[in-house]
């Protein structure tokens, strides 16, 4: 816990070391003229590595990426809600190849009883409404269930 | 007017892990209700732990869903499902003292 005394020499340092910066530093106003040669770079291995900035400048684009990250967090929390039709549709998915398990059969040898590849059952439980309801009635009784079960 | 209904991450949740089949077609066949006519399909409910403005709910199965209505925007946002606790019993008055 810094006392009152440090505190006040952190203070008369920062002022100090904003009286020699104050000389040449440049205003907000000639600041937004500025363009990227005018900058100081930290070269590392041949590389730009650091800019140099204004503290101004610095504090303007601590202040944007923080309005940013609030405006993401709000978009995030409406990213958290799920269409109820879209969820329909994904637990109509799921509930042929829970059948399919319960039943104790892998989608091969489904697809072996209905007489079709293992990727087009596959292609059925992914997408259970592109099936023909034929389809689903031969894919329920292979299973032993009832057709209105799996979708 | 249908409108459109979204569910919460925990309304989710809930649907896909908690209930059945048959619980989750009860939900559906509500929802439809409620799509139609939210107000009068649905209950107020006042959950501070949700919201500080007041919710509906409905009733699915031995559950409810407690649902936010935006009439302004055509949507309703399910906020939570949870089970219905069991009512506790209560003991006649002429019964005789427990152990």
């Amino acid at each position: 816990m810094p006392t009152n005394s440090t505190k006040t020499t952190q203070k008369a340092k920062r002022r100090s070391a904003r009286a020699v910066g104050d000389t040449r530093r440049p205003s907000r106003k000639r600041s937004s003229k500025r363009r990227p040669d005018d900058y100081a770079y930290v070269i590392e291995d041949g590389e730009p590595a650091y800019v140099l900035i204004p503290i101004e400048e610095y504090e303007d684009l601590a202040k944007a990426s923080m309005v940013e990250q609030a405006v993401a967090q709000i978009k995030s929390g409406d990213e958290d809600l799920t269409d109820a039709d879209e969820l329909a549709l994904e637990l109509a998915a799921e509930r042929i190849a829970r059948a399919r398990r319960a039943a104790g059969l892998t989608q091969k040898q489904l697809g072996a009883k209905l007489n079709l590849p293992q990727s087009q059952i596959s292609r059925i439980e992914r997408n259970p409404d592109r099936t023909t309801v034929r389809t689903l009635k031969r894919i329920a009784r292979a299973l032993g269930v009832d057709v209105q079960s799996l979708v | 007017m249908r409108l459109k209904v979204e569910l919460h991450r925990e309304a989710v949740w809930f649907i896909r892990h908690r209930c059945s089949d048959a619980e989750v077609d009860a939900f559906y066949g509500h929802l439809e209700k409620i799509r139609t006519k939210p107000i009068a399909n649905s209950e107020a409910v006042a959950d501070p732990g949700l919201s500080r403005y007041m919710l509906r709910f409905f009733r699915f199965a031995h559950c409810i869903a407690i649902f936010q209505y935006r009439p302004a925007e055509d949507r309703i946002i399910v906020r939570q499902c949870r089970r219905i606790r069991p009512r506790r019993r209560r003991k006649p008055n002429d019964a005789p003292p427990g152990p």
